[in-house]
């Protein structure tokens, strides 16, 4: 029994460490090529203005194939859990890189992304009994595969809302992907598990070339595949309130995004949040018809440097992750 | 740094309290709600408005607690200047 349980740790630390490895080295190739191809984008919080390159999350996307690929050859089950994880994370990155391309109309977005859930919807891989703090377990049978591809679009679209500094899309998913691993653990879901080591796989190694100061962004293709991946181990992990509790300021920063200005919007159709002082540090932009983001409330008590606001929003995304893990806590208790 | 930006925290706490405790709420009070003599689609459907008009109350607290700390930052702020 402990042998068996030794050699399943043993495999998913292999899928992990195999993630780990194709991104890290696919991250600097894929860096290259996209700069040669003109995809590059402009720092915008930085005086000097760099241009870095744009779509990195190519390489993310390169990491999650091979790593879900390896995972169906040496789990040798739950290979429709994996594939529907796949198909999932295939439509959200197609979608972003459209995006990333073309640049899609504001509404059409969350609408395309909807399809993004269909893979899990057709292929049947989820339970619908969510798990509920001091209740257990809720019978949603009918309510539970329509709010499926809804779920997959509204995470996909706020890890892409909350990109706003180096690093903090990678790095707050760091955060939260890491809360649902513990939970998982805690829960022994083993699903859970290994879909979450599989997303910190890719994120990690990302982050180390997209921390503050960035040398490569990760483009709507990286935050929607990223987005969409956080949203399927929700409900293939059944970790749904708890991955929930722990996304508090994606949700708060989409949420106030949308309350203020009352529909979905792109980034260059309204009033920046946040400007520039000329000593370096960014403040909010105190024009009323522009977004409340996350962003602008850090940066609405005071000026800050980029890397200090970026460590606010790190240490929100952990406090929110701890409340999570205590969430995931209560769940084993019934009232 | 983080000091400073309490409110925010506060309203992490809030939103988590409120949710969970909402959760409950519907899950103790709403869902098992029986009315004698009425079809029991109509209990369903009051069942979705009742839990519907919760959430929404939720979030209209929720964005007002948001914009009245965002505002009055922004005051302390230019009047600091």
């Amino acid at each position: 029994m402990r042998k068996a349980k030794s050699g399943k740790m043993l495999q998913e630390v292999t899928i992990f460490l195999i993630n780990f490895v194709a991104t890290f080295l696919a991250t600097p190739f894929v860096s290259r090529k996209l700069r040669e191809l003109g995809f590059v984008g402009v720092d915008v919080h930085k005086k000097e203005k760099p241009t870095i390159p744009e779509m990195g999350g190519i390489a993310m996307l390169i990491g999650l194939i091979v790593s879900v690929s390896v995972a169906m050859i040496l789990l040798r089950e739950g290979t429709l859990l994996l594939t529907s994880f796949l198909f999932t994370v295939l439509v959200a990155g197609i979608v972003g890189l459209a995006d990333d391309v073309f640049v899609l109309n504001a509404r059409v977005k969350p609408v395309l992304l909807l399809f993004a859930g269909l893979p899990i919807l057709i292929m049947r891989t989820y339970m619908p009994h969510p798990i509920l703090p001091f209740v257990g377990a809720a019978r949603l049978t009918i309510v539970y595969p329509l709010i499926i591809p809804v779920a997959i679009s509204v995470c996909a679209n706020a890890v892409n809302m909350m990109d706003p500094f180096n690093g903090v899309m990678a790095g707050s998913n760091i955060i939260a992907t890491t809360a649902l691993l513990i939970s998982a653990l805690l829960l022994n879901r083993g699903e859970g598990i290994i879909l979450s080591l599989i997303l910190l796989g890719s994120l990690i190694p990302f982050f180390y070339f997209n921390r503050y100061p960035s040398k490569i962004f990760s483009g709507d293709i990286g935050s929607l595949t990223v987005g969409a991946a956080y949203g399927a181990i929700a409900i293939l992990g059944r970790l749904e309130v708890v991955a929930v509790v722990a996304f508090i300021p994606q949700i708060m920063n989409a949420f106030y995004g949308l309350s203020t200005l009352g529909r979905l919007y792109e980034r260059r159709e309204v009033s920046r949040p946040i400007s520039i002082l000329d000593d370096g540090r960014l403040t909010a932009n105190s024009d009323p018809s522009a977004p409340i983001t996350l962003a602008r409330l850090i940066l609405a008590k005071g000026p800050l440097s980029e890397k200090d606001a970026i460590k606010v929003f790190y240490a929100l995304s952990f406090i929110s992750s701890v409340f999570a893990i205590i969430t995931a806590l209560f769940t084993m208790v019934s009232i | 740094m983080i000091r400073e930006r309490l409110a925010l925290v506060c309203l992490i706490i809030f939103v988590w309290v409120s949710m969970i405790l909402g959760l409950l709420v519907i899950n103790l009070y709403i869902v098992p709600l029986e009315l004698p003599g009425v079809n029991p689609f109509v209990t369903g459907v009051l069942k979705v408005i009742l839990s519907l008009f919760l959430s929404v109350l939720w979030l209209w607290v929720w964005r007002r607690m948001v914009v009245m700390i965002f505002w009055r930052s922004i005051k302390e702020q230019q009047s600091y200047i």
